[in-house]
């Protein structure tokens, strides 16, 4: 006979269904990893921006290397600038 | 409404070949990118940013846009719901914004590749890596929540467990 504990299938941890939580009359509060989560997520947010408000993250976004946007320097794309006398 | 078992497991083999071919597509993506910036090598790192256009496009998009629709069909079609445990809410808004990132990135590596290819020296070109380390970051995160699935019913899907309990039965008064 088949020994099924070495069966990944038969182990609880693979049951495709969620496991009952226990519950109460109240609704459950916030799990604490779900608090620390957005609180790190909350924190990189505002970092992101301060670094755009005060130009210290740099150039940020789409456009950043489009012509027109910042893009890349012009000796990499073979844009060619008159001088500011002109030719 | 909840899916038969074997199209569960079809949706649930589809969800996991696009997810985890979208992680693995990123890190053969980041490899490019790092070639991108740090080789001296001129036609190396025009090569690297002209393959970063085609694996953006042909394989990391719609994987990502494919993992994204699947996702939510397979949360769905469970008893996990799309909106009942914080763990898949938090995949949810973790892959749309991986999404949505990936989609405006779409326009600027295709700049630099145009950039690259245009003859001049693209080594002078300041590459995605910043955007690819998050997106892994995010795609390593979403991995961790799929396999631990930290506990937690929102408010949704605990008003769904307590409509789903067995209601008391009432004793008849005669």
């Amino acid at each position: 006979m088949a020994d099924l504990s070495s069966d990944p299938r038969s182990q609880p941890d693979a049951d495709p269904r969620p496991a009952r939580e226990p519950t109460t009359g109240t609704p459950p509060r916030v799990p604490r990893w779900v608090v620390v989560s957005g609180i790190v997520v909350g924190v990189l947010v505002l970092v992101f921006v301060v670094l755009q408000l005060t130009g210290l993250g740099g150039e940020h976004g789409p456009g950043r290397h489009l012509p027109g946007g910042g893009g890349p320097p012009a000796s990499v794309t073979g844009a060619h600038t008159p001088p500011a006398g002109g030719h | 409404m909840v899916m038969a078992p074997r199209l569960r497991k079809l949706v649930l083999t589809a969800h996991v070949a696009t997810s985890v071919g979208w992680f693995g597509a990123v890190l053969a993506y980041l490899a490019l990118d790092l070639t991108a910036v740090t080789s001296p090598d001129v036609a190396l790192v025009r090569a690297a940013y002209l393959a970063m256009e085609v694996a953006v496009w042909t394989v990391i998009l719609p994987l990502a846009l494919a993992s994204v629709l699947i996702a939510i069909v397979n949360a769905l079609g469970t008893t996990w719901g799309l909106f009942r445990h914080y763990w898949v809410v938090a995949k949810l808004v973790l892959t749309l914004f991986a999404t949505t990132i990936l989609l405006l990135e779409t326009r600027t590596i295709s700049a630099l590749a145009e950039a690259a290819g245009s003859g001049a020296d693209p080594r002078e070109l300041p590459g995605t890596l910043p955007h690819s380390l998050g997106g892994l970051v995010v795609l390593l995160s979403t991995l961790i929540l799929s396999v631990y699935k930290p506990r937690g019913l929102t408010r949704r899907g605990w008003r769904t467990q307590q409509r789903a309990r067995p209601q008391p039965q009432v004793a008849p008064t005669e």
